[in-house]
């Protein structure tokens, strides 16, 4: 496998915040990778200096062996974008921007192809401005197909869609996938990256702060499982701590998560002490860590804060 | 070339479907021609009849609206929606893009013009004569600085709620000061040096002087410094300013 992107020591500064600094990564051809983080972590930042809309102020990018800063129009041509806001014209129909955006290349897709693969030909002949958030969400996805791309950046595809439309979203994204498409995506949902991600990288304050395959960032943080307890009467952080068998204790308001790699025995041993310390405690319950666990573990925050 | 000749349909078709940009480039003058043709008909105004004074005034005032105000709006209000950041990702050059938008507007001054002849030749018998290629030369020269003008406002707002007030605060005195409803000499004398300095009443007089007088180049050529120089000065400011984001 051959790498589709190498980026080495980004930086990019705006007055006093750094906004990426000295991120570096590889994504290998035909992966899909995510970066995930906070909102302000510098994800989009870091895309965007890739897809070399923003000129970094330090380090390099190299996509399918082409340094971005020296060779934008030859980037342009074998990349896809979907950017967090997009926006095209409203009075235009869907199948005539596509068109449009088709004869901007050099080598396009057709149309309708374009269109059944995002399930927008039925609104072909519709208006822009009147399709639903899902619709125009899938409308930049086929936008950002449409050269037929070697690698597809896309920024958050499926934030403020509702479950249906962010299924069908992901379909997309594994049909290219398939396809042999290496796709690079933000986000916000820990589900989105452990379905689709080959890796991801977590960011936060513009750095890379782990890159693995989402197994592995899990096992790596000894996260084997966690019992989540509610509780209302105002029990400390310490008195879970003291607990053994307890690992380690992340606390969210009223909620606890316990990490332990004995999950049955600690379930029992709270049962016990809830009757004997009399604690009030609205909901228990066991699941295997996930990605945000490793995420709340590692940057003290909820991903979607 | 290809990509060139799609941007121009493109941009045909989102003036054509918008209704806005249908009422005030091209109704909005049309009602203002009837409305003062039929006001004024039967006088004279310096030495003329008044719907030859008011129809290249009306013509300059439409091609305001279209070269200016409306594309001001327009390319505003898609910098805002991201349009041109998501082209910016395309291989499409922005001189493409400039060329088509400055073309269309063009065709819709060329559009303005000719409907506004036809009715006040039509309704009001305004005389039109001179020489077709000068009026045609001096029209586009007027098409390129209000282009290039209206490029320069869009430098300076950051939204289309605060664009459209901008150009309609230009417009106003461009339309009132710079004799596109009555002559120069119905103003108050202190008003004329202001008056002078406006692109809208050289481009005025210019059209004029060829439409109602016949008038060849030498006899227009005063009118030109001071038009010239507001194109050649809005298009410098017009490269140092533009943003596309």
């Amino acid at each position: 496998m051959s790498t589709a992107i190498e980026v080495k020591d980004l930086t990019k500064i705006y007055g006093e915040l750094t906004a990426a600094n000295s991120v570096s990564f590889t994504i290998e051809e035909g992966e899909i990778f995510g970066l995930l983080g906070p909102n302000g972590a510098g994800k989009t930042t870091t895309l965007e200096m890739i897809e070399g809309l923003r000129k970094p102020d330090k380090g390099s990018i190299q996509v399918c062996g082409m340094d971005v800063t020296k060779r934008a129009n030859d980037v342009k041509e074998i990349i896809g974008v979907q950017l967090q806001s997009t926006s095209v014209y409203d009075k235009v129909k869907v199948s005539e921007v596509i068109d449009l955006f088709g004869g901007y290349y050099q080598r396009s897709l057709p149309t309708a192809g374009v269109l059944d693969k995002v399930s927008l030909a039925d609104k072909r002949y519709s208006f822009v401005e009147a399709l639903s958030g899902g619709q125009k969400q899938r409308l930049a996805i086929a936008l950002a197909m449409v050269n037929d791309p070697e690698i597809l950046f896309l920024d958050e595809p499926t934030t403020g869609l509702d479950p249906q439309a962010r299924r069908n979203v992901w379909d997309i994204i594994e049909g290219l996938n398939e396809r042999g498409k290496t796709i690079v995506l933000t986000t916000h949902y820990m589900e989105e990256a452990e379905r689709l991600c080959e890796r991801v990288g977590i960011m936060d304050h513009g750095q890379i702060i782990a890159l693995d395959t989402p197994a592995n960032l899990i096992l790596k943080q000894n996260l084997d499982s966690a019992v989540e307890v509610i509780s209302s009467n105002g029990t400390s952080k310490e008195f879970f701590e003291k607990l053994p068998r307890v690992n380690k204790v992340t606390q969210d308001g009223e909620k606890f998560i316990l990490h332990t790699r004995e999950a049955l025995e600690l379930l029992t041993d709270i049962i016990r002490l809830r009757e004997e310390n009399k604690l009030h405690l609205q909901n228990v319950s066991v699941r295997e860590a996930t990605l945000e666990d490793v995420f709340l573990e590692l940057t003290g925050r909820k991903l979607r804060d | 070339m290809a990509t060139l000749v799609g941007q121009i349909k493109l941009e045909t078709k989102l003036f054509l479907r918008g209704r806005q940009n249908l009422f005030f480039t091209l109704a909005f003058p049309v009602i203002m021609i009837l409305l003062f043709g039929s006001v004024f008909s039967g006088q004279s105004w310096s030495g003329i009849p008044a719907i030859n004074y008011l129809l290249p005034g009306i013509i300059v005032m439409a091609l305001m609206i279209a070269c200016m105000n409306n594309n001001a709006v327009k390319i505003v209000n898609e910098r805002e929606k991201g349009v041109y950041r998501r082209l910016s990702l395309t291989p499409l050059k922005r001189q493409t893009l400039l060329i088509g938008d400055i073309f269309v507007r063009y065709l819709i001054v060329l559009a303005s013009t000719m409907l506004l002849i036809a009715i006040g030749v039509s309704v009001f018998k305004a005389n039109v004569g001179g020489n077709y290629f000068l009026f045609w030369f001096v029209l586009t020269i007027g098409a390129l600085t209000f282009v290039a003008l209206g490029f320069v406002l869009t430098a300076l707002v950051k939204n289309t709620n605060s664009m459209m007030p901008l150009g309609m605060a230009i417009l106003f005195p461009f339309m009132f000061l710079g004799g596109c409803f009555w002559p120069l000499d119905q103003m108050p004398a202190f008003l004329h040096p202001v008056c002078e300095a406006l692109p809208a009443l050289h481009l005025n007089t210019a059209l004029r002087m060829v439409a109602v007088h016949g008038a060849g180049f030498s006899e227009i050529w005063p009118e030109f410094p001071v038009l010239l120089g507001w194109l050649v000065g809005c298009s410098i400011l017009a490269v140092k300013l533009f943003k596309w984001e």
